[in-house]
């Protein structure tokens, strides 16, 4: 009988210990106009794979600036807005016209960057937030090492931006 | 998305690893020249190259030749577990190398603080070596088993930042908790952030590793900007039937990427054996493993035939649970924490668990 209960003891703390500790979700600004940023990049979309720290720069709707770079510190992708114009580089491409982001991504800058921007209706969610658009979501949670993290999701894959530094101190 | 380029390497036949690691890391881009580079393989304890216990120093030969033509300088260093890094490069047969190609040393003796932001609950590390006083770090893990990690590889590796006998204080303050020991493992992993992964598992070990397994001829080589990605693709590739407890805590607080593979002329491995410590831990909550620890995890034992009195695994236990007696080494099982680090540090393979 002792031997029951000790066993039935075990077996209970540890079913309390499976139990999921309901953590704090961060804080989400809305309607950013000033974001400067650094953190990783993980992509897989539609052709393209890769992973890497970037940074980026946004004045909303004017300027934007997206540098990734490769485990080398190359520069994998730059996209750049400004009153020059646009600009992208990724590997031996390079365009101006804005419309070979949204060839390649499927969403337009403009869309990319409301949706960093925190524009636009959202819903909460238990993560965070999320966002729907015809041809793909964004999320807004936060990973493991409570690091804001926003995920553009469609069927051609999903682009992840995890944030560890955040400044949105032009405001 | 993380990547891995994994390949088949009978022998340390340096030409061909250099042709293998030009286009293996030109699948990460090109490679920046007159780079400041710090190798950081694996150099448990000197042993020499053909024990399987340190990464080979012809495949360090092999990666540092390019990095060198390529006119970066390069340096060497790891902090062994009881010796002086010097001491262990010298017998492990890197120092050779390191002369032939003028390569400097990084003696891992430092003390440098980082505030860590990590999974772990402790907020500052220290670290022998600054990976921020190099351009990149190149991480150069051997596939090994682990008796308490159950593989020391990508994440593992960069344990060795951590100054010599602190080793044995992170194992005390984890207290054998596998999964609190993963998130230090981790948070080290993050700070040191090596540009790259290099696995040397031409020869590895299974069994009782790290330092007393049975050494095998592998046959692969493994490249990845992703140490852990790198982890969990070799726990499928050894058909280890449960996720260790580093790629666990990484899958569940999100950490884990999914990685795409190029398959380079990968080898079949079959029947690699896993440590006898790992089949006996259950990924029970603390409380419970602590209750059925004693009852049913291994216990370090001793070998009196091989044990040579030199004490190096009383001067490594963290938690001062053994001791020389008149008639030869006494363990303290309440106060061991299995973290298995006199197994580890023994230098005759006189302790077995």
């Amino acid at each position: 009988m002792k031997r029951l209960l000790f066993v039935s003891f075990l077996v209970f703390i540890s079913g309390c210990a499976l139990l999921q500790k309901k953590g704090e979700n961060l804080q989400w600004p809305s309607d950013i106009t000033f974001l400067k940023g650094e953190g990783g990049l993980d992509a897989a979309w539609k052709k393209e794979h890769f992973s890497g720290p970037f940074v980026v720069s946004m004045e909303y709707p004017d300027r934007f600036l997206l540098e990734v770079y490769g485990p080398f510190g190359q520069t994998l992708i730059y996209v750049r807005k400004d009153a020059g114009g646009f600009l992208l580089v990724a590997g031996d491409e390079k365009a101006t016209d804005e419309a070979v982001f949204e060839e390649r991504y499927g969403f337009r800058l403009s869309q990319f960057m409301s949706d960093l921007a925190m524009r636009g209706h959202r819903l909460e969610t238990p993560q965070g937030w999320t966002k729907e658009h015809e041809n793909y979501r964004v999320d807004y949670g936060q990973d493991g090492r409570d690091r804001r993290k926003v995920c553009w999701e469609s069927t051609d894959g999903s682009i992840c931006l995890t944030f560890d530094a955040m400044n949105l101190a032009g405001q | 998305m993380a990547k891995i380029v994994a390949g088949g390497c009978g022998s340390y036949d340096v030409p061909l690893l250099k042709e293998f690691f030009t286009k293996a890391l030109a699948e990460f881009g090109a490679l920046p020249a007159k780079c400041k580079v710090l190798l950081k393989p694996n150099l448990l304890s000197g042993k020499a190259p053909g024990k399987g216990v340190n990464t080979h120093p012809l495949f360090v030969r092999a990666l540092a030749e390019i990095l060198v033509e390529n006119g970066c300088s390069v340096f060497v260093g790891d902090s062994p577990g009881y010796e002086s890094t010097e001491k262990a490069l010298e017998k492990s047969g890197i120092m050779q190398v390191m002369r032939d190609l003028r390569l400097g040393i990084a003696p891992f003796r430092k003390r440098v603080t980082k505030v860590n932001a990590g999974i772990s609950p402790y907020r500052e590390l220290v670290l022998g070596e600054d990976p921020l006083d190099y351009d990149l770090v190149l991480n150069m893990p051997k596939l090994k088993t682990h008796v308490m990690m159950g593989l020391t590889a990508g994440v593992k590796n960069t344990f060795g930042f951590v100054p010599s006998l602190d080793k044995a204080k992170w194992h005390l303050r984890c207290k054998g908790d596998n999964r609190l020991f993963s998130s230090v493992l981790m948070d080290i992993h993050f700070i040191v952030n090596p540009a790259l992964t290099i696995l040397d598992g031409i020869v590895g070990m299974d069994g009782s590793g790290p330092a007393h397994g049975r050494v095998r001829d592998l046959g692969l080589v493994a490249v990845s900007d992703n140490g852990l990605s790198l982890d969990a693709f070799l726990e499928k590739t050894l058909s280890i039937r449960s996720p260790l407890p580093l790629t666990s805590l990484g899958e569940e607080k999100g950490l884990l990427k999914e990685a795409t593979l190029v398959d380079r002329g990968m080898p079949k491995i079959r029947e690699f054996v896993m440590p006898a410590t790992v089949e006996a831990d259950w990924n029970l909550p603390p409380l419970v493993r602590e209750t059925l620890r004693h009852l049913f995890t291994r216990k370090p034992k001793c070998d009196d035939k091989k044990c040579n009195g030199c004490k190096t695994c009383v001067n490594v236990c963290p938690a001062g649970a053994l001791r020389m007696g008149a008639k030869g080494l006494l363990f303290d099982y309440k106060a061991c924490i299995r973290c298995y680090c006199c197994h580890e540090m023994c230098p005759t393979g006189a302790i077995t668990v």
